[in-house]
């Protein structure tokens, strides 16, 4: 027996059936929490927080998945309102702050935000160099890179998940792969001599 | 960059968003320009180098939690759905109740006429409204009933939805 498609499994999850959540969390679980993190900045467990809630929600909503789109093109659809409605919140929170609501409270900085680009990877060389330059890009650079090189999303799917027009993906696309390709140049200089 | 060429096309023709005619326009375009060859190259490393790299793992019990959470959350709705039945299997008793003792006043009147029912008290409106109009109206006969097994007179409540000109 094959392996059973996104769509599959969803339509079996609604229908009750054991397995297929665990099957579905287990093929996305890791890029939907990279996705969250990316798109809002935020650590690893409030990244877990809030892409439990992207999956809760989906699960939870599975018959309103109509098909129409593919799995998960609704998925990462789910996954960007999350993040919106959380940086929304994170925003109204900070004008709070500014406005001396909550007097004392320290200022959210940007940088809190920010993921730590060189974090440290126990992984390979090369594989830490690339991890490095990607961890440089621009959070909204990532993002596309991820829906398009790891989920094999098209522009127009981009476009529906993130919110913007199917012009600004593939500018955005080719921008952080002229990044990447600056940042990686050293080492992609060197793969290329030997 | 000496080429005035948009170089976005050579990403979109690396992920096969353009159709044709415009590909082909691109690949003929690349055949004869040296710097968005190498444009072109440099976009098809960082591609490979991106998808080579994996993301972050969750946490080991990451799985289990979301599945504890659906499960709760499920859970959460079947019991809303319970307390919902509950109030709904109440109201009906409630109204069961409350209709059960409605009998037409035909019935009550005859229940008079053989002196099985006697009134406490009867609260009867006009049968005619103020204009005239003929009205239906309820009455409210309050009476002690002898017990079907017992004989016993015991207090009754009876409301009887009457036509007009029949009390």
């Amino acid at each position: 027996m094959g392996r059973l498609t996104d769509e599959q499994l969803i339509l079996d999850h609604r229908a009750g059936l054991p397995g297929a959540m665990d099957q579905l969390l287990v093929r996305y679980q890791d890029r939907v929490h990279q996705f969250v993190r990316w798109r809002t900045g935020v650590g690893q467990t409030e990244a877990e927080d809030l892409a439990q809630d992207v999956f809760l929600q989906v699960f939870q909503s599975a018959a309103s998945f109509d098909g129409r789109s593919r799995f998960r093109t609704w998925l990462y659809a789910v996954a960007g309102h999350v993040c919106s409605r959380w940086l929304w919140d994170v925003s109204r929170r900070r004008a709070w702050i500014v406005a001396g609501v909550s007097e004392g409270a320290a200022a959210l900085e940007v940088s809190d935000l920010q993921p730590n680009a060189l974090e440290a990877l126990q992984c390979q060389e090369r594989d830490q160099t690339v991890r490095a330059a990607v961890g440089a890009l621009a959070n909204s650079q990532r993002i596309v890179l991820l829906l398009r090189d790891w989920e094999d999303l098209t522009y127009e799917e981009m476009a529906v998940v993130l919110e913007v027009p199917v012009g600004t993906i593939k500018s955005r696309i080719h921008h952080a792969r002229l990044n990447l390709a600056r940042r990686l140049a050293p080492v992609l200089g060197r793969e290329a001599e030997a | 960059m000496s080429c005035p060429w948009d170089t976005a096309e050579l990403s979109a023709l690396l992920d096969g968003e353009l159709a044709e005619p415009q590909a082909g326009q691109v690949r003929k375009h690349l055949d004869r320009c040296p710097e968005c060859r190498h444009t072109y190259s440099q976009l098809e490393q960082a591609r490979s180098a991106f998808y080579s790299t994996q993301p972050e793992a969750v946490s080991a019990d990451f799985t289990r939690r979301v599945v504890e959470a659906v499960g709760v959350a499920e859970g959460g709705g079947r019991a809303r759905v319970r307390w919902l039945a509950g109030v709904a299997a109440i109201a009906a008793v409630v109204v069961l109740y409350v209709a059960w003792p409605l009998e037409s006043g035909q019935q009550l009147v005859a229940d008079r006429a053989r002196g099985t029912s006697r009134p406490v008290a009867v609260v009867a409106p006009p049968s005619v409204d103020p204009c005239g109009v003929p009205m239906r109206c309820v009455d409210l006969d309050i009476s002690m009933r002898p017990g079907a097994r017992t004989g016993e007179e015991t207090p009754g409540l009876r409301l009887a939805l009457n036509s007009p000109g029949m009390m």
